[in-house]
């Protein structure tokens, strides 16, 4: 562990390896670590994608997630299959870093403080910029108590940033069978979403 | 919803989406109501959710970086991928390109490593109507493409805006075909020539981008995915088989071209149909024979109707044999002169292929091709169709052929064509891989195991011969050749006189006496060296007069020598040597492989004598060497292997010339050794023996100017110094190397010196790696003079 200027080098990285290798052998507890010492990165490389730094820049949860993983766990060291379950974990992370950063938004907002408009611009990236953030985590935690299985998929391609061949990967499923249930549930969604939108009108 | 209801409704959900539109509500009417009415919902969602979906992965960031390039704007984005204007910026260096991202992240070993192989043959397509393609990588699981950035409008564009006669859109027309010539003679078939990968620039230059790149993106999808993707991207334009998934080979751009022309003609594609379902389109593309041309634009001539229409045949057999003959057509047209388009009669056609056909440029087509889509699968084809016993031997015989034709003579066609070395070796690795399955097969017969073990002996060169141009890989070829060895001496313990099995087992002792694996010790190679040449020596007393025998028994006094270069009994070696090659190609005169042995033995003489120091002796065998390579490079003046034993006997002629005090009369004759190395090194950059090869020669110059010109020399070193540095990166024969890299650091010291310059740095590095070479290697004479010059040099320095 190295005390100061940590978070650029790999050995100052909690053992995320050995925290997914735990993970996918059943243990609940490391997944918690697992996300804690993850999130702290992510959301460190969101901040930064957000800042002024990259003011034509859009948002990508792949490009963070990947650049999380490279950062943190190494292309060549782990196969798929940590691969997979980092992208797992990962994505829920992502979820979790970008609801935040919108509620965050949204209550600065109400309190009338700063307009943050570089944020405002990026954050709803990986979706329709019609849809919001808030809106698409309340229907995935209401799908999530229906159906826990399909809500992975959404999470992995949206807060994941995955393609369905991906997510395929991550879920252990067939390409044609992560493509049919991809067409039910953002056929769901989108219905969910359109109420949502005509409740609140 | 409860779950136990919404799992009926995803089933349901699942079952219409396979149902066509029509016959749906029919389906919804047989469920329970509450769940019929759900999935009505949700299907009527599915269109509409399309909003919903992610963008694409690549994602379209701007002041990313790519290996050594930075995006810096977006230029478009397309189904293949997402281009930007970027940047390379080293120091005082700057570039611009155009970069490709394409597809999405990829972390699968073997589709990178097919990317990098590919990117490394497309590289190579350099021709003026070819976009160049300056470089690729995978940065974070993406891979991308850097290419030369052009501005112009689309092919299509560019003719309508002029208003172009029918004449310019010709001449803009061969010069695509030009380009797509060329692609098909370096192996590659672009897959997606449509308007939106031609451009023309300002000056009227036509570029065809984005080669092969289809392909890379395609593996990764499914059959039914394909087809989607397809239309996606290129459906306008596809051929029929390609939207039929079959294999695709030339023909296809043969198709894909003619579309162009009928769009070139009448501003019209025959296979666009606009909103039409998935079905029709492809009815369209595989069955609907386009209308005539001359129904759009009637005043065009019949003959170019023809041109087109033959070239875009739904049936591949119909169209052009190949790009070549449709742009003679072109041109025949251009000159008024009768089309062939318009002649056809069979017996005509194939008398013209033949006629036309460079048959090692048709075959190497034909075999990329099958390599590409997979040899693997044309035998597992054949493997599964014979579960019958009496077809398993027609099976075995098919394949064993397969292997031999595709792999090996292949080789030896592509061997003169120039840089083709990652096609050679993608063949040779699946040849081994068949040949391994193929063995387990021919257990009781020795005929058939023989002829694979000749096969897995030309395999094993074909990966890292000393002696030929190889592919460099050592210990692959090591392996391969014990494979083979482990079959011979199993027939052998059954029959230890079989004649052929004792040539057989001689010839991999041989290749493995000079293996330069890393797998290899030195004793064991000796071994192996001793066991040939007895086995040749008995081969030829199991058959004294028998002509082959005797050649092989030259053959192996020839290795022999090359293994025991410094020995007592090395000239003997080779006077014998000789003395049966000159005995054999005197009895078939002419004959070019026993001409070329016996100027290969005048060679190693020559060197003989330089390391012996009598230059007079070593002039006179360089001399005769040179004489007889020259006489057969005119023979075959594009044979790369032809012009460097010329450039070898030319350089150990200056050699001796230098070291009997004629060094002026030397520097010419090196020269011209340089300009045909650095040709051959030019054409060939993967292929390591090239590289050294030059390397030695700006190495021999150097030195030879070395009082007169120490600048240049220096030059000459420097560079000479940094291809084997590179060469013992990728590693090669490391001992070699590292003694030439030691040598050249020992000259580059000393014109340093000479200069007025430090080149201590030099002398210690080039001390250390010459205390680390075999001492047979540092007791020649040359090299033994160089460690005691960089011994004082050093000890200078301290």
């Amino acid at each position: 562990m190295q005390v100061s200027g940590g978070s650029e080098t790999i050995n100052s990285m909690p053992d995320i390896t050995g925290l997914l290798q735990k993970w996918s052998n059943g243990d609940q507890r490391s997944f918690e670590e697992l996300i804690a010492a993850v999130y702290d990165e992510l959301r460190l490389l969101a901040r930064r994608h957000l800042s002024g730094e990259a003011v034509a820049n859009t948002l990508q949860p792949t490009a963070l997630v990947h650049e999380t993983f490279l950062r943190m766990v190494g292309l060549n060291r782990t196969q798929w299959g940590g691969r997979a379950h980092f992208f797992g974990a990962a994505a829920q992370v992502m979820r979790r870093v970008l609801v935040d950063e919108a509620r965050r938004r949204k209550s600065l907002k109400r309190g009338g403080g700063l307009e943050p408009d570089e944020l405002e611009k990026a954050l709803p990236v990986m979706v329709d910029s019609n849809i919001d953030l808030l809106d698409l985590d309340m229907a995935l935690e209401e799908f999530q108590a229906m159906d826990p299985e399909r809500a992975r998929l959404i999470e992995l391609r949206f807060f994941g940033g995955l393609s369905v061949e991906e997510a395929a990967a991550v879920l252990g499923v067939s390409t044609a069978t992560a493509n049919r249930e991809w067409a039910l549930v953002r056929s769901w969604l989108h219905r969910r979403l359109q109420s949502t939108r005509s409740g609140m009108r | 919803m409860e779950s136990g209801i919404w799992s009926l409704v995803g089933a349901a959900f699942h079952t219409a989406m396979e149902l066509p539109v029509e016959k749906r509500s029919g389906f919804l009417a047989t469920l329970a109501p509450e769940i019929a009415e759900e999935v009505a919902a949700l299907l009527d969602s599915y269109e509409p959710s399309a909003a919903l979906e992610p963008r694409p992965l690549h994602s379209a960031q701007t002041g990313k970086q790519y290996g050594p390039y930075r995006t810096t704007e977006l230029i478009g984005q397309g189904g293949m991928g997402t281009v930007f204007r970027a940047v390379r910026e080293d120091g005082e260096f700057r570039q611009e390109v155009a970069l490709k991202v394409i597809g999405g992240h990829t972390f699968d070993k073997a589709a990178e490593e097919r990317f990098l192989a590919e990117r490394q043959i497309l590289a190579r397509l350099q021709h003026p109507h070819i976009v160049r393609l300056l470089d690729g990588g995978i940065a974070q699981g993406q891979r991308y493409f850097v290419m030369e950035l052009l501005s112009g409008e689309k092919i299509t564009e560019y003719c309508r805006s002029r208003g172009l006669a029918v004449e310019g859109v010709l001449r803009l027309f061969l010069q695509v075909g030009s380009a797509i010539q060329c692609a098909h003679q370096n192996l590659v078939i672009h897959r997606d020539l449509k308007p939106s990968n031609i451009w023309v620039t300002a000056d009227g230059i036509v570029k065809v981008l984005d080669f092969g790149i289809a392909k890379i993106v395609e593996p990764e999808l499914d059959r039914r995915e394909a087809v989607t993707q397809i239309r996606a991207l290129t459906l306008d334009c596809a051929s029929p088989e390609l939207v039929r998934g079959e294999p695709v080979t030339t023909a296809a751009d043969v198709y894909s071209l003619g579309l162009l022309l009928y769009q070139l003609l009448t501003h019209v594609n025959p296979q666009a149909c606009g909103d039409c379902g998935l079905e029709e389109a492809l009815k369209i593309i595989c069955e609907r024979e386009a209308a005539p041309v001359r129904n759009v634009r009637p005043e065009l001539h019949r003959d170019l109707e023809a041109i087109a229409m033959k070239a875009m045949a739904k049936k591949g057999e119909q169209r052009y044999a190949s790009v070549e003959q449709m742009m003679d057509d072109i041109a025949r047209y251009l000159e008024q002169r009768p089309v062939t388009a318009r002649r056809v009669t069979a017996a005509y056609l194939a008398g013209r292929f033949v006629a036309r056909h460079k048959w090692a440029v048709a075959t190497a087509v034909l075999v990329a091709v099958l390599v590409m889509s997979g040899v693997g699968a044309v035998l597992w084809q054949a493997r599964k169709t014979d579960r019958e016993r009496q077809l398993a031997e027609k099976r075995f015989n098919q394949s064993r052929r397969l292997i031999r034709s595709m792999v090996v003579d292949l080789q030896e066609k592509l061997k003169s064509i120039p840089a083709t070395v990652a096609v050679r070796k993608a063949l040779v690795e699946d040849g081994v891989k068949y040949l391994e399955e193929l063995s387990a097969d021919a257990v009781d017969r020795p005929d058939l195991l023989l002829e694979i073990a000749s096969t897995y002996e030309t395999l094993g060169e074909l990966q890292g011969s000393v002696s030929e141009s190889s592919l460099g890989d050592f210990d692959g070829a090591d392996r391969t050749y014990h494979k083979g060895l482990l079959l011979v001496e199993r027939l052998l313990a059954a029959n230890p006189d079989h004649p052929r099995a004792v040539i057989e087992a001689s010839r991999l002792h041989t290749n493995l006496g000079f293996s330069q694996s890393k797998l290899m010790s030195r004793e064991k190679r000796h071994e192996h060296q001793v066991k040939a040449a007895e086995l040749a020596r008995k081969a030829q007393m199991l058959n004294p007069t028998d002509r082959a025998s005797r050649e092989f028994l030259a053959t192996s006094y020839f290795h022999t020598a090359t293994a025991r270069l410094g020995q007592p009994e090395e000239l003997e070696l080779w006077s014998k040597a000789l003395e049966f090659f000159q005995a054999l190609e005197k009895e078939r005169a002419g004959h070019p492989n026993l001409l070329r042995n016996v100027a290969l033995v005048h060679k190693n003489l020559a060197g003989y004598w330089q390391r012996k120091g009598d230059p007079q002796q070593s002039l006179g065998h360089a001399q005769r060497a040179l004489f007889i390579d020259e006489e057969l490079l005119a023979r075959n003046p594009g044979d790369p292997r032809a012009a460097l034993d010329v450039a070898i006997d030319l350089n150990a002629l200056a050699i001796a010339l230098s070291e009997s005090g004629r060094r002026e009369d030397a520097v010419p004759h090196l020269r011209k050794s340089i300009a045909m190395r650095g040709r051959l090194a030019a054409q060939n950059p993967q292929d390591a023996r090239y590289q050294d090869r030059y390397a030695f020669s700006l190495l021999s110059l150097g030195d030879a100017m070395k009082t007169s010109n120490p600048k240049e020399s220096l030059q000459l070193t420097s560079r000479a110094v940094a291809i084997w540095r590179k060469l013992l990166l990728s590693g090669g024969p490391s001992a070699v190397y590292e003694r030439f890299l030691g040598q050249g650091l020992a000259k580059a010291g000393l014109a340093r010196k000479q200069l007025g310059e430090n080149g201590c740095v030099n002398f210690r590095e080039s001390w250390k790696l010459l205390q680390g070479v075999p001492a047979e290697m540092r007791r020649e004479r040359n090299v033994s003079e160089d460690i005691a010059v960089v011994e004082r040099e050093v000890a200078g320095c301290r």
